[in-house]
């Protein structure tokens, strides 16, 4: 073995282990692209264009070559584009990319598309903001070109257990950039984005007993918003008006809460259920709509109240799924969920305006022996996170709601699950 | 035809996936290895927070100075799903509660767990609603209730890392913890 060489593949390896890990679970799509991609359900509206790189050239350089590898790939994951080498595609790209001052790179990239419709993007970064701008480029054109809602500047949230540590940790929307946000190493659970996604709530046990925190990420800090005797946990911030939804068993009952993150107070309780447990809250858009779990029924099932009026309504009736648990709502209001099915995990979505009784929910997750817990949704609505779990092994995968292959978020050994995928806008500062 | 061709599809990506997998059993506390190259150290152990920062203020009791567990205290184990101290681990309650009348000075928390079935969220209801009936049960033999409090771990702090019925058997359980009060 050459040692040299080591040193240098593990010196390059955030960036290899993550686009190793998107080669990889990007060959499936490669290897159908020699056939028709085929969607399920709503084949139309996922129709994909295929867009041209053939004009856009690089000068080889480290930074240029990391913008339009970045680029082509957050274009594929969007799901709306297929990239390619030939000169004719539906988009075609033009323009240069070369390297600038201090190792970053500058770019002026055309799009033409529809026969005359044409814009341009250019701009210089720094090697650090390379990625970042790229991302940005992506997004771009996925809203001007495509028509749709972007991903690629997001980020995705979740629980790390490395060498035994468990940690919070972040990654991009593309596998990229995994990153430890806290270093305590103790047994912690359930990050919540914040609505702006510049914050976060999550369980900690670091002080022995469990209790919510919330993580500021622009200013770095962080601070107890919820220590009550027994549990606390499931906490998530309402899009409305910054209260929390947090599970609490502080009268001996396992209840949901209002909780009124600035003065750390119990606004109301939202639920009466002796012998019951509840968990995972989840708001809808407008903040009017809480989706939960309970077991009042005997089994853990998806409800949804409206948080004015407090009543329950259930929203699972699929008579295959006996259990169904861990909602979230996505930006256009679908709902995405967990469910248990001829006893394995499945992640499902359905829409929680039509009957339940009548419209089953779409299982998105393969059945592959595998179980599929803990989704969350992508900002463009489209794509969900979940835990995959086999062989008592957890890691992260990006699902498809519009039937493309599912893909692994990344590969670094460790346990990752758990994961909350953020606003596509993220405000650090 | 159609749902056919796209399960094909994803079950190509997920073997695809599947054969990338380094370690197949995987899983719980394995080893950092240092010559992995998958093994990468993502921030050279500086995240954003120093351990500890932003934790809890006092109250709690596991943040007094621990007493050993006393010879004779056993963890009390559950039915599956079930959360009510079993007729046969009375006598385990008992153990507890004479200690607790010798030592005044001694507070508790009881620490409720569970198998590795059911999801994370349920099983963490289910060891809190486990270790209640401990303090419950703990109550009903003269014990008073400020010198207990409770804790959850879910599924998260099995004793037994097996996968099989016996390490089932033995993770679904309350443990004691016993601390100096004054």
């Amino acid at each position: 073995m050459n040692f040299d060489r080591l040193l240098f593949f593990r010196a390059a390896l955030p960036a290899l282990v993550a686009a190793a890990a998107l080669f990889s679970a990007a060959t499936p799509v490669t290897a159908s692209a020699a056939t028709p991609i085929v969607v399920s359900g709503v084949a139309d509206s996922a129709g994909k264009q295929t867009v041209s790189f053939a004009a856009l050239r690089t000068d080889k350089s480290a930074a240029a070559e990391t913008f339009a590898s970045v680029l082509r790939n957050d274009l594929s994951l969007s799901g709306w584009f297929i990239p390619t080498d030939r000169p004719e595609a539906s988009v075609k790209l033009a323009g240069s990319v070369r390297a600038a001052a201090g190792g970053g790179a500058a770019w002026s990239v055309e799009a033409l598309w529809r026969g005359s419709a044409r814009k341009t993007w250019a701009r210089a970064a720094t090697a650090a903001e390379v990625r970042a701008a790229a991302h940005a480029v992506a997004d771009s054109m996925v809203e001007e070109i495509a028509g749709k809602r972007p991903m690629a500047q997001s980020h995705i949230l979740f629980v790390g257990k490395r060498a035994g540590a468990t940690d919070i940790y972040e990654c991009d929307a593309d596998g990229a950039n995994l990153r430890r946000i806290t270093t305590d190493g103790k047994l912690c659970l359930s990050p919540n984005w914040n609505p702006r996604s510049d914050s976060f709530l999550y369980t900690s046990w670091i002080s022995g007993a469990p209790a919510v925190y919330q993580v500021d990420l622009a200013n770095r800090k962080r601070a107890v918003v919820s220590s009550f005797p027994g549990m606390n946990h499931g906490a998530v911030k309402s899009p409305r008006d910054g209260r929390a939804a947090v599970v609490l068993s502080l009268t001996g009952s396992v209840e949901l809460y209002l909780l009124d993150v600035g003065s750390r107070r119990i606004a109301d309780r939202l639920t009466r259920s002796r012998n019951a447990s509840e968990a995972s809250p989840a708001w809808s858009p407008d903040g009017r709509t809480l989706a939960y779990t309970s077991d009042s029924g005997g089994v853990p099932r998806v409800y949804a109240m409206d948080v004015a009026t407090r009543v329950p309504r259930r929203l699972v009736w699929a008579p295959d799924i006996r259990e169904s648990v861990s909602p979230e709502f996505s930006c256009t209001g679908k709902l995405t969920f967990c469910g248990r099915s001829a006893g394995r995990y499945r992640i499902y979505v359905t829409d929680p305006a039509r009957d339940p009784r009548t419209t089953p929910p779409e299982a998105i997750s393969p059945a592959d022996g595998a179980d599929y817990e803990d989704p969350s949704w992508a900002p463009d609505g489209r794509h969900v996170v979940c835990t995959r779990t086999s062989g008592y092994h957890r890691s992260l995968v990006v699902l498809d709601s519009l039937g493309d292959p599912p893909r692994e978020l990344f590969r670094v050994a460790g346990e990752w699950y758990l994961p909350s995928w953020s606003d596509n806008a993220i405000r650090r500062n | 035809m159609k749902a056919q061709f796209r399960s094909a599809l994803l079950v190509a990506a997920v073997a695809a996936m599947a054969t990338g997998c380094r370690s197949p059993k995987g899983g719980e506390g394995a080893d950092f290895d240092p010559l992995n190259p998958e093994d990468v150290s993502l921030d050279g152990g500086a995240g954003l927070f120093a351990p500890g920062e932003g934790m809890l203020p006092g109250g709690r009791f596991d943040q007094l100075p621990p007493v050993a567990t006393p010879p004779g205290v056993q963890p009390v184990y559950f039915a599956y799903n079930d959360s009510s101290v079993p007729a046969s681990e009375a006598g385990k309650i008992g153990v507890v509660a004479a200690f607790l009348a010798q030592n005044p000075g001694v507070v508790l928390v009881v620490e409720g767990n569970c198998d590795e079935r059911g999801t994370n969220e349920y099983n963490m209801s289910l060891g809190e609603y486990r270790a209640q009936a401990v303090r419950d049960a703990l109550g009903a033999e003269g014990v008073d209730g400020a010198r207990v409090q409770t804790v959850s771990y879910g599924e998260e702090r099995p004793a037994n890392p097996g996968h099989d019925e016996m390490a089932w058997r033995a993770n679904r359980r309350a443990d004691f913890a016993f601390y100096q009060g004054r």
